[in-house]
């Protein structure tokens, strides 16, 4: 391939940054394989029927993982320049006041009949009938 | 008049305009979903009971409701869409004109496969009468799993014109042509980056 | 577009008119790419909302002025369904407030002091030929249009307008009629709109600057739209998500912001339940809080150019008015919460918001005292500009201190929800972002047409406007410190309470009708300006920074400048005592490279 494209006059290609594409190539083709290896354990885990709380970290931890792959060598975030990693990381500061002030403020309200209660996204029994209907925003 | 830098980097900065616009533009769309997610996270915290009722019984696991080989199956060909997606820019890269034309065609069917998958999906809860008004957990199936397919749309019509009309550019300016790949491919790697988060949290916990 | 750039700069003026040979009508000036004709598009545009608006607002003064009386002449037009017999229904009263309020905001002011200046301004002080991406500017625009139509629209459907206020609260927006979807969809427009038009101008800033142009010689103007850009971009998109998840709650009867139990009218809604409307609230001030300074920070940074420019010296403090501007764009993340102060917020988080509004006040009141400073020992002139700029100052500084009381949970579990806070917030955007805009308007008309205003009309214009404006405004307060609910159909007069205070409600309207008046010679400034105003030098205000000194008036049809310019130093080197107090043009090489390049 790289002959041909060496041999066509009107394909100027530098053979040195050829290579280096080949390069990212396989790189390329390692990430589809671990992404595709992370898709199937965090399916697996997710039968595993764990407790909620361990569920949840496992996954958040599998997804992250595979979004950074992805982020890094697919955007080729890895090599970025300065302009857009200060970008991102505005917005991810962003992102997690919103995150981190919302759930504080679910948990931090007057008159919420659960304020004191366990947080129930991490509670082992989920099922108790005793809460059915008790909670109005 | 010339525009500066559309196709070469500003020295300072390093990038060429497009680059750094899709970037903000990404930015913004993670602030789009991010919105979404903290919703999703705010109601569910407040929910007695994950999924909860539907259609008088009990679920506290959302693969009890939602069809999860299906949704492997579509989270497989999403990333596979981004490989090829990433390896036409490669093509590009290396001149390779023609293996670019194959890798895109690829990209687009991979994003159409999706969609069909996902049409499945949607048919057979709308067969069963679950609808986004049954509970809070399918209402948010149902937004989120959909804004992200209008996404995947968007993705394959940029792709398709990239393809078909927008690739005459490759004659005339080929770099020019090459930088408008790698921002498409740079949309297209977002919207497979919020899937990953969007199966596990939506499908399997 | 290849013109013909030679000839002096006059002659280059003239020229922008002759080129229609190569484009139509319709590319010229409708759907342009030029981010000067798309400047001026905006501006036209949002001038003729924020009319619009002020008309409304006009309708509901007469109401609450005299509530129940028929309003005599044209009381009549608006038909059965809203006025009959010319009294104003207590449904039309609620769509002319909610859409008051959208359409000043979202339709007046953002696309006025954005859309307009910053799209005409910004290439021009950065030495850019255009905006990064004029397709998209274009694209902008025209969905800044089609929201607005859409948002009109909503006038004429069954049952009108969306009546639940600018704010949309669930449950109530949720069971709002049809004018509800409307406005929900005109706002994803607009959305749309502004996120376009947001990276647009962050690319511009940081990719287009010109040789030499580093970030600490933007003028004060350019700092601003970046800032702004910055929370256009990240604080809008969860407004959206929420508007797609009210769009669902409405068409697709889902719960995300509808509780369980709910009874309309002594109905049980038939609902799934279990969703949240603090939720939404949650979702529209992370956006709105950001809003409010997308609506004051433009105004600011028109005023530290007119000021430095009039008063013939650098502005004092330049580094730590923009710190604290980057700073204040960073915080205005973090405070949204204090507008929920009442909704049953915990404690602590109650306390982390009270926190953060008092730490955000610091740099705006750096930034405006830095402005006060920089009048200190001024040879100060008074143009037009000048007067709005000045008038802008301390109607910000009570806008802003009034706000105080109401980001501490005591006080604003009083004030909330009463003509308090109407007081407060108008007095920051309308005598405050008001003004500065009108200022912009005087100063850069020259720019734009190479014509001057006229300045004794500018001059009624001003005292007009600022003696009416503080005579709607202040009283406000007055009513709101006496209980006087904001949203109120009768104005108050059900309330044994209010009844002390509700004399002001007329002052406060006719001050509104007298406002109107002040702005005649506003209209006729502009229109008669535009063909006989005075003819403009280049640098119409012998100003430092480069869309005057170095572009002709008006600037190059595509392209802008002649020669694209150099940057050798900062944007306001007025008076400098490096050359023999000389004003230094930014773009005008120092002594020595003339001497050796020439
Ligand atoms: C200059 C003339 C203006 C007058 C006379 C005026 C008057 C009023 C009045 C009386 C209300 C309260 C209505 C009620 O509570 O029932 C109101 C609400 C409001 N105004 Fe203005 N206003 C003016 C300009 C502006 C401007 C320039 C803005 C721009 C941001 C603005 C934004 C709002 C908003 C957001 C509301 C709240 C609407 C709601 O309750 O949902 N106004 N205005
Ligand atoms: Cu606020």
């Amino acid at each position: 391939m790289n002959e041909a494209a060496l041999t066509d006059p009107a394909v100027h290609v530098d053979a040195a940054h050829a290579e280096e594409i080949k390069k990212h190539v396989r790189v390329y083709l390692i990430v589809f394989g671990a992404l595709a290896v992370l898709t199937v354990v965090t399916v697996a885990v997710a039968y595993l029927n764990l407790p909620i709380v361990a569920a949840v970290i496992v996954a958040l931890i599998i997804a992250s993982v595979k979004a950074g792959l992805v982020a890094a060598y697919f955007m080729h975030l890895v090599s970025e320049k300065k302009v857009i990693y200060w970008t991102l990381g505005l917005t991810a500061a962003f992102l997690a006041a919103m995150f981190i002030i919302f759930i504080a403020a679910y948990y931090d309200q007057d008159g919420n009949p659960d304020a004191e209660a366990v947080p129930r996204i991490l509670d082992v029994e989920l099922f108790e009938p005793e809460w059915e209907g008790r909670f109005v925003a | 008049m010339q525009i500066p830098y559309t196709t070469t980097a500003r020295p300072d900065t390093g990038v060429y305009n497009a680059k750094l616009g899709v970037w903000f533009f990404l930015a913004s769309e993670v602030m789009l979903f991010g919105g979404l997610f903290s919703s999703y996270i705010f109601l569910r915290i407040g929910a007695p009971v994950w999924p909860g009722e539907l259609g008088g019984e009990m679920y506290v696991r959302a693969h009890d409701i939602l069809n999860v080989p299906l949704a492997t199956l579509n989270t497989m060909v999403l990333i596979a869409s981004s490989v090829t997606m990433v390896m036409s820019w490669a093509s590009l890269m290396m001149k390779r004109f023609d293996r670019y034309r194959l890798y895109m065609g690829a990209t687009v069917a991979f994003g159409f496969v999706f969609l069909i998958i996902k049409a499945f999906e949607y048919g057979s809860k709308f067969e069963h009468g679950l609808f986004p008004s049954e509970s809070n957990f399918l209402a948010i199936y149902f937004t989120m799993t959909g804004l992200h397919a209008l996404h995947v749309i968007g993705g394959i019509i940029v792709n398709a014109y990239f393809l078909g009309p927008g690739a005459k550019m490759w004659k005339t300016n080929p770099q020019q042509f090459t930088n408008r790949i790698e921002v498409a491919g740079l949309y297209w790697h977002f919207v497979d980056l919020v899937w990953i988060f969007l199966f596990p949290t939506i499908y399997l916990l | 577009m290849a013109h013909e750039a030679s000839g002096t700069t006059h002659e280059v003026a003239h020229e922008v008119h002759d080129d229609h040979h190569e484009q139509s009508f319709w590319r010229k000036y409708v759907f342009s790419t030029d981010h000067k004709v798309i400047g001026i598009q905006y501006g036209l545009t949002s001038l003729a909302f924020l009319f619009f608006g002020f008309c409304l607002v006009m309708l509901m003064r007469w109401q609450l002025a005299y509530p129940g009386e028929p309003l005599p002449l044209i009381g009549q037009l608006f038909g059965d369904e809203r006025m009959p017999g010319g009294t104003m229904l207590p449904e039309f009263y609620n769509q002319l407030g909610a859409m008051h309020g959208t359409i000043m905001v979202f339709l007046g002011i953002v696309p006025l002091a954005v859309g307009a200046f910053g799209n005409y301004v910004v290439p021009l002080q950065i030495g850019a030929p255009d905006m990064a991406f004029p397709k998209l500017n274009m694209a902008s625009y025209w969905f800044f249009f089609l929201g607005g139509v859409v948002m009109l629209s909503s006038f004429f459907v069954p049952a009108g307008a969306a009546k639940a206020g600018w704010t949309s609260y669930p449950p109530l927006a949720n069971i709002e009629t049809m004018g509800q979807t409307i406005w929900l969809f005109g706002m994803v427009f607009l959305i749309t709109s502004s996120l376009l038009g947001a990276l647009n101008f962050l690319v511009t800033i940081i990719q287009l600057r010109a040789d030499g142009l580093t970030f600490f010689r933007l003028p004060f103007f350019v700092w601003v739209q970046f800032v702004t850009a910055l929370l256009l971009l990240l604080a809008f998109p969860p407004l959206e998500a929420a508007a797609v998840l009210q769009i669902m709650d409405r068409l697709a009867d889902t719960s995300f912001f509808m509780p369980s139990g709910l009874v309309v009218s002594g109905e049980p809604l038939d609902i799934a339940g279990g969703g949240s409307p603090i939720l939404w609230q949650h979702l529209f001030w992370f956006l709105a809080h950001p809003e409010v300074y997308v609506l004051i920070l433009p105004a600011m940074g028109i005023v530290a150019e007119i000021i430095a420019n009039n008063t013939r010296k650098p502005l004092w403090g330049y580094r730590l008015m923009v710190y604290s501007l980057l700073f204040l764009g960073f915080m205005s993340f973090i405070v949204w919460a204090h507008h929920m102060f009442i909704t049953g917020m915990g404690t602590n988080l109650s306390a982390f918001f009270q926190v953060t509004t008092m730490i955000i006040s610091i740099p705006s009141v750096i930034i405006l005292s830095a402005l006060f400073i920089s009048l200190w020992g001024g040879s100060i002139r008074f143009t037009t500009p000048m007067l709005f700029a000045l008038g802008f100052l301390p109607m910000f500084g009570i806008g802003g201190l009034t706000g105080l009381p109401l980001g501490l949970a005591p006080p604003d579990v009083h004030l909330h929800d009463t003509y308090y806070v109407i007081g407060h917030f108008h007095y920051v955007v309308a005598p405050g972002t008001i003004l500065a805009l009108f200022g912009g308007i005087y100063y850069w008309f020259p720019k734009m047409t190479g014509r001057m205003m006229n300045d004794m009309l500018g001059k009624i214009h001003f005292w007009g406007t600022l003696i009416f404006m503080n005579g709607i405004f202040f009283p406000m307060f007055i009513q709101g410190m006496a209980g006087v609910s904001r949203r109120l159909y009768d104005g108050g007069q059900i309330y044994e309470h209010a009844q002390g205070v509700l004399w002001l409600n007329e002052v406060m309207s006719i001050s509104a009708w007298l406002l109107a008046l002040a702005q005649i010679p506003f209209i006729i400034n502009l229109l008669i300006s535009l063909k006989k105003g005075k003819e403009a030098k280049d640098n119409a205000w012998d100003a430092t920074t480069i869309e005057w000194a170095a572009a002709p008036s008006p600037p190059v049809g595509h392209g802008n400048f002649v020669t694209l310019p150099r940057v050798y130093r900062g944007p306001y080197e007025y008076s400098s005592p490096e050359a023999e107090d000389h004003d230094l043009p930014q773009h005008v090489p120092p002594k020595q490279l003339v001497a050796e390049g020439a």
